[in-house]
């Protein structure tokens, strides 16, 4: 009886956990995003912008919603770094692609490094939300310019958004997450992942 | 009396501290990579039997670092350090391509450790003086640290003996560490009690004015001198 109980509160209460791969070449400012993130969610705990500094591994960041759990992977966007992205791809629920939307002379590598994310088939189906961050910045240019610059087309098997962000001081960062969240929970990617971890976890 | 011992430690071992283990394959340059960080300088160095302990201060944060010595037979005893520690610097000799299997072998097998759930992860991809060392991204695939997913990690380039790379880590560590301070910086009595048995069998261990911890030899001249590397290294029975 107890059981039949729990596993109801369980059902109406368990929020779903989902992961969210911070991608970008280096210097787009991921893992200020991810700070940022941080004291937006769990209120003061990230660090300030001014004590980030390049990240040669992972960073985690662990937030919590009102109807989802989320954990954020920060990889390096170093060249010789981005080799281990792909290791992090098959178990991701959804991408951030970050850009520096203030510094053109950046946009070449972001847009191919995006290309080769987007064909990879481990994340088929995966929403991308593409940021175009540093809004802060004088000279920067907004989410619907990046996308006319970007211009592409395969993008449109999967649920995808640009969202004008400024990492430094916070703008458009909710509104990004909830989209994300909104396109994870009813992304057939995700039924396939709890599917998997499921198959896994009877094992 | 092991509670005395208990509230001596949690006193000395204040809540400011972070406890770091240094680990790796023997010749891979902990030790001096240990006197690098704490006294600036290269010193010539022995195979570590046991260990050497040093306080770092840096950033804010006092590292207590604990060098533990990387021969096959004594890497069983590395777990007896593992309880209450919040950081894992692990060391590669990015020139001994012959051994980075071995070195992924125990990397993984430390990480599987229920008491290090809570560690971070900072990789030294060490002696890149010399040459055929592999570099960052090379030394990341050899020891597969992407399989790491639930903690965070970082890979360095250093060089022990050079003075390159070591405090961008410690830049990175302290970082880190200062996030998620609080969740993982209460004492362990077990834990000390552990440090305690050492203690009494081959150093003093002091709080000067300053309130700073002092480690005092109390066989050997120079407490600079490893003060804990003991050629009669005898490991506490309670932990294996």
């Amino acid at each position: 009886m107890f059981s039949l109980f729990y596993g109801l509160w369980k059902y109406v209460f368990t929020k779903d956990e989902f992961r969210v791969l911070i991608l970008g070449v280096d210097k787009a400012g991921k893992t200020t995003l991810l700070e940022k993130l941080k004291s937006i969610y769990l209120k003061g705990e990230g660090l300030p912008p001014d004590r980030v500094v390049p990240t040669v591994g992972l960073n985690i960041g662990r937030i919590e919603d009102a109807n989802a759990k989320l954990v954020f992977w920060d990889l390096g966007g170093q060249v010789g770094l981005r080799t281990i992205w792909e290791k992090y791809y098959e178990e991701a629920h959804a991408i951030m692609f970050v850009i520096d939307a203030a510094t053109a002379s950046s946009f070449e590598d972001a847009k191919s490094a995006l290309e080769k994310v987007i064909r990879h088939e481990h994340l088929r189906g995966a929403p991308l939300l593409i940021v175009a961050n540093k809004q802060d910045l004088p000279g920067v240019i907004n989410d619907e310019e990046l996308a006319k610059f970007l211009n592409f087309k395969e993008l449109d098997d999967r649920p995808y958004m640009f969202q004008a962000v400024s990492a430094y001081d916070g703008r458009g960062i909710k509104s990004g997450i909830d989209w994300l969240v909104e396109q994870m929970e009813k992304s057939k990617r995700t039924e396939t992942l709890r599917a998997r971890a499921g198959v896994a976890g009877s094992i | 009396m092991g509670i005395v011992f208990t509230r001596l430690f949690s006193s000395l071992f204040g809540n400011r501290e972070a406890r770091i283990l240094v680990l790796g394959l023997d010749n891979a340059g902990k030790t001096t990579i240990l006197y690098r960080l704490q006294m600036g300088e290269v010193v010539s160095t022995i195979p570590t039997i046991g260990f050497n302990v040093e306080t770092v201060q840096y950033n804010n944060i006092k590292f207590q670092v604990w060098d533990l010595g990387g021969q096959t037979s004594i890497r069983p005893y590395w777990r007896c350090y593992f309880p209450n520690t919040q950081a894992i610097i692990y060391v590669v000799d990015s020139s001994d391509t012959d051994r980075l299997v071995t070195a992924k072998e125990e990397f993984h097998a430390i990480l599987e450790e229920d008491e290090l759930k809570g560690a971070v992860v900072l990789v030294y991809a060490n002696k890149q003086d010399l040459p055929g060392a592999l570099d960052d991204a090379a030394i990341t695939e050899s020891l597969e640290l992407h399989k790491i997913k639930s903690r965070q990690w970082a890979i360095f380039k250093t060089s022990a003996i050079k003075g390159e790379g070591l405090f961008e880590g410690l830049d990175w560590l302290s970082n880190t560490l200062t996030i998620i301070a609080g969740s993982v910086t209460h004492s362990n009595p077990e834990a000390a009690n552990v440090v305690a048995f050492f203690l009494m069998n081959h150093c003093w261990m002091v709080n000067n004015r300053a309130g700073a911890t002092l480690f005092l030899a109390s066989q050997r001249d120079n407490p600079h001198s490893l003060c804990f590397n003991s050629r009669s290294f005898t490991p506490p029975v309670n932990c294996l």
